[in-house]
């Protein structure tokens, strides 16, 4: 292949990604509309909301180490590139542009991937559309789980500078600190 | 007097203003090796502060929701994975270490794993004769005692069952619990009380006698001069424990502990600028990696609910030159499995929606145990987190493979309609003459599920400097002289059964050597 053509597949853009509804804290904004269309297909079926989906990833990642915010992202971005799709399906068409069933397959292959990295991000990629929309007593129910069996109040919202617990006191030693 | 003065929990991400503190001993994580060794050396008369990256959460908070569990229990919100991706890490991050979400499972720790530990890495003085009253104490304090295995559940009850059926080994477990309400949640944080984590028992005595633990407290290193540490430097977290909040501590101490943990402490240490002459800090770090066959039944199984753990076999733990392995179950929570499961779409989503009827069942690979094991390895990431480079060994796939062929047998002879192992193309099994299309299915990195509860070792105990981080007689750190571990991390090998208990005896019986050590 002739370095311009490569260039051009390499550069081409998206022409339309999904976009976030609200801020983004991991993820560019690329990377998020691939992701949404990514969730699209972990979890086709009705009920659950790619976006939504997207944007619980993104809040998960913050828990993550930056390198691996960085390099899902950056991972993101390349099964959105014509270039590392020729090189990765054997077509150089955008992961946005694909058929879902063609999308689907693309995924597999991904997962398959003699590449660690493509690999292991595809399956933590899936694993994390997964978990977020599963995290949810409603989700879960989808899978016929009852929820749990003791009742327990709903504790406050943690806020980020505020205690999570009562303070501890000497209440079992008959004394307070 | 300042409040990080005052005996009791200060929540870090509350404090508003940079703070030096002194004490006579400070303590680096609040897990089964560092309460154990604050209420030691707090009863010896010793000022002592613990700080812990993770947050207080009580009772109050385990929802019993892996929504909230998850981001608030497990270190990267139960998504820290080693290097490659290849093997999930779930390791706890709160005021009590993994104790507040381990599955409560407890045994001594084998003789054969001391011995290998005294005739292969140069630990001196540790048999079961020297641990036993250390073992006894906790053992006391934490109501261990062996669930009847009419209490166990269903889940569990089908590996006994299974074992039964094919003449294996087993037995039910011991576990750190008071009565239990067999809710399940514990790997969410009892919801009860009634789990004897470190968060109700050694925490608790440490404070009543005047420990401080201060949390949402991330050490980023150790300053040192000379041969001694003299203060650990940390920053202070949100809440959520995800964003520095730019208030810092300093705290200086005559003596400093480090249990945070497999990763957490090796990790301090290359933070430091600590000697390392032999490059060991690190190096063999052990995972007992597990991997699941998830059995259908006709009937519900409900693996939710109960008891995590009830039941063990330790009857292919003895393998000669093979890589031995033992057969326990695990909880079969929603997000958990619906993770486990491969694929995804449709496919995925008519397995996943079975998952009342699931039983899982687990092997755990016991490594670091045959010549040639070196295990993995931490290094810091350019941010200065951790990361782990292990990779399960061919070895060590191929007693995967033997394992799998087990866990099908015995969940077969208890009426299993289909096994389902978790290749990222499942195999599916209905019978024994199935078994044999494991020979051909892929044991390799990232093409099966392989997980990791237990992270032990790379601060590894031996007497000779060139193989150990610390000294086995007391876990000094052979460099500095004011410095112990005392965690899973100096495990010369992996334990070969649940590492709690060997923690807290070995944290029990190395802190008494440091209560009455001159400073």
């Amino acid at each position: 292949m002739g370095s311009a053509a490569a260039a051009y597949l390499g550069l081409r853009g998206s022409t339309e990604l999904p976009h976030p509804t609200g801020p983004l804290h991991s993820l560019d904004p690329v990377p998020f509309g691939v992701l949404v269309l990514f969730a699209g297909r972990i979890l086709p079926f009705e009920g659950a909301d790619p976006v939504a989906v997207a944007h619980g990833v993104d809040q998960s990642l913050r828990f993550a180490t930056p390198e691996a915010r960085r390099d899902l992202g950056l991972v993101l971005s390349v099964l959105e590139n014509g270039l590392s799709g020729l090189v990765t399906r054997g077509s150089a068409t955008l992961f946005s542009e694909l058929s879902d069933v063609d999308k689907d397959e693309a995924i597999r292959r991904w997962g398959a991937s003699p590449s660690p990295l493509l690999a292991g991000a595809t399956n933590a990629l899936r694993k994390l559309c997964l978990g977020v929309h599963y995290a949810t007593l409603e989700h879960s129910a989808e899978l016929g789980y009852p929820g749990p069996r003791i009742p327990k109040d709903e504790p406050k919202p943690i806020a980020a500078r505020e205690p999570l617990s009562a303070p501890w006191r000497l209440a079992a030693f008959g004394e307070t600190p | 007097m300042s409040v990080l003065d005052q005996p009791g929990v200060v929540e870090g991400q509350t404090l508003t203003q940079d703070a030096i503190v002194e004490a006579d001993v400070c303590i680096v994580g609040s897990g089964a090796g560092g309460a154990v060794t604050a209420a030691r050396l707090v009863k010896a008369g010793l000022r002592v502060i613990v700080l812990e990256e993770g947050g207080y959460f009580t009772s109050e908070r385990f929802t019993m929701k892996e929504e909230d569990a998850y981001p608030n229990l497990y270190q990267e919100a139960a998504q820290r994975a080693t290097a490659d991706l290849s093997v999930a890490l779930f390791q706890g991050r709160a005021v009590g270490g993994t104790t507040v979400v381990n599955w409560t499972t407890c045994f001594r720790t084998p003789e054969a794993t001391l011995e290998r530990w005294r005739t292969h890495h140069g630990v001196t003085g540790l048999d079961g004769q020297t641990l036993d009253p250390h073992w006894s104490a906790v053992e006391q304090r934490l109501s261990i005692s062996q669930i009847p295995l009419d209490r166990v559940n269903r889940n569990n009850r089908l590996l006994w069952d299974g074992c039964e059926a094919l003449g294996w080994e087993k037995d039910t477990l011991h576990r750190n619990v008071i009565g239990c309400a067999m809710s399940g949640y514990c790997g969410m944080g009892c919801p009860v009380d009634l789990k004897q984590s470190m968060l109700l028992t050694y925490l608790p005595d440490a404070m009543a006698a005047g420990a401080t633990v201060l949390s949402r407290c991330a050490v980023d290193r150790l300053e040192s001069k000379g041969e001694r540490v003299v203060a650990a430097h940390a920053r202070l977290l949100d809440a959520f424990g995800r964003e520095p909040t730019g208030v810092r501590v300093e705290v200086r101490a005559a003596r400093f502990v480090l249990s945070a943990g497999a990763i957490g402490s090796p990790a301090v240490l290359l933070r430091s600028d600590l000697p390392d002459p032999h490059g060991r800090v690190g190096k063999r770090t052990f995972l007992h990696p597990v991997i699941v066959s998830a059995a259908e039944y006709a009937d519900p199984v409900e693996g939710y609910w109960g008891a995590p753990q009830g039941v063990a076999s330790h009857h292919f733990a003895h393998r000669g030159e093979e890589v031995g392995y033992f057969l326990e179950a695990a909880p079969v929570y929603p997000l958990l499995m619906a993770t486990a499961f491969p694929g995804f779409g449709a496919v995925h989503r008519e397995t996943a929606k079975r998952l009342p009827h699931y039983s899982a069942h687990l092997a755990i690979a016991i490594d670091g145990h045959h010549e040639g094991e070196e295990g993995g390895q931490v290094r810091l990431l350019p941010s200065g987190r951790p990361q782990l480079d292990y990779t399960p060994s061919p070895k060590i796939f191929d007693a995967f493979r033997d394992a799998q062929k087990n866990l099908a047998r015995e969940q077969l002879a208890t009426g299993a309609q289909r096994v389902v192992t978790l290749h990222t193309e499942p195999v599916e099994l209905r019978s024994e003459k199935d078994l044999a299309r494991l020979d051909d299915a892929p044991y390799a990195p990232n093409r099966l599920g392989v997980f990791s509860a237990h992270q032990m070792g790379g601060c590894g105990m031996s007497d000779d400097p060139a193989r150990g981080v610390v000294r086995s007689r007391d876990a000094r750190h052979h460099h500095v002289e004011n410095l112990h571990v005392i965690d899973g991390s100096v495990f010369p090998t992996s334990c070969g059964v649940n590492p709690q208990l060997s923690i807290y005896g070995l944290a029990h019986f190395m802190a008494g050597k440091l209560a009455g050590a001159p400073s």
